[in-house]
């Protein structure tokens, strides 16, 4: 990728830029699922761990 | 249980994408804090249901030790049915403390306050993890007796952190609902927040659904394995 290009990469209007404006609420949407789905991962194990 | 999980874990996905497609392009931006405010379709169903879910180990954990003695089965069946719910709402109690200092930080400037609501958020978080504690490592014999108070205390805190925003004044913003004249918000925002707490109510009772009857079989298999030692101990 030439400077150039990550410059226009880089500048305001990217998807870089528009992520980072939206940070806190993408963090907060991707945590919630994360701690949700680790929750239902661990009752799934545990599940399998008393079924057999 | 088998038949009712996947019909249900369809339901709930179709309501979480669903949810999701309101929160995020169907409800519109908020006027002052633009598109931050999207956490609250999240925020407000978690917030919720912890308090949903305490209160069903509240009432698992008083029934518990009305009938301990006189129908032990049914108190089995109980204390399983109070931990499964006390899982749930730690879990919900720790998303809404993660969700809360990443919208404070764009909106208030800061990440987190020792205000009312906050701090006994905070306090419910921390005694629903003592409880969790308690049932992992008390010595076995009166451990589910023992939790049940923890419980029934512990829920003590749940109505201080709904009233908190009504009795001081505090960061967190004033109650939308029931909130007095003054309170609201636009119907459209209602009807995101309404999906999504009906998405995330879904998904709660699958997970205590499917972690009750895990808990079922793992009793189960402790009653088999005391059965099987008092045998061998009175063969020897």
């Amino acid at each position: 990728m030439s400077l150039l290009t990550l410059a226009i990469f880089l500048q305001d209007g990217s998807p870089y830029w528009a992520a980072m404006k939206h940070r806190h609420l993408i963090l907060a949407f991707v945590l919630t699922w994360f701690v949700q789905l680790g929750y239902a991962a661990w009752i799934w194990r545990r599940w399998r761990r008393a079924s057999s | 249980m088998k038949k009712l999980f996947y019909p249900w874990l369809a339901v709930t996905v179709a309501l979480a994408i669903y949810g999701f497609m309101q929160a995020w392009y169907i409800a519109p931006t908020e006027a002052t804090m633009g598109n931050i405010q999207r956490i609250f379709y999240y925020h407000f169903a978690a917030g919720n249901l912890l308090c949903l879910f305490f209160f069903a180990n509240f009432v698992a954990s008083i029934w518990y030790l009305v009938v301990r003695r006189s129908n032990p089965e049914r108190a089995q069946k109980l204390d399983a049915f109070a931990l499964a719910n006390a899982e749930m709402g730690t879990i919900f109690c720790a998303t809404v403390l993660i969700q809360g200092p990443l919208w404070a930080r764009p909106v208030w400037g800061i990440w987190w306050t020792w205000d009312e609501r906050l701090t006994s958020t905070l306090v419910l978080f921390l005694i629903y993890v003592a409880y969790l504690m308690v049932r992992r490592f008390a010595i076995a014999g009166q451990t589910q007796t023992l939790a049940a108070v923890v419980a029934i205390f512990g829920f003590l805190d749940v109505p201080i952190v709904y009233m908190s925003i009504r009795w001081w004044r505090t960061q967190h913003p004033s109650p939308v609902i029931f909130g007095g004249p003054n309170s609201g918000l636009d119907p459209r925002i209602w009807t995101a927040a309404f999906w999504n707490l009906g998405a995330w109510l879904a998904w709660g009772i699958l997970l205590v659904g499917v972690r009750y009857y895990g808990l079922r079989r793992e009793q189960a298999q402790q009653q088999r394995k005391a059965v099987a030692q008092v045998l061998m101990e009175t063969a020897r």
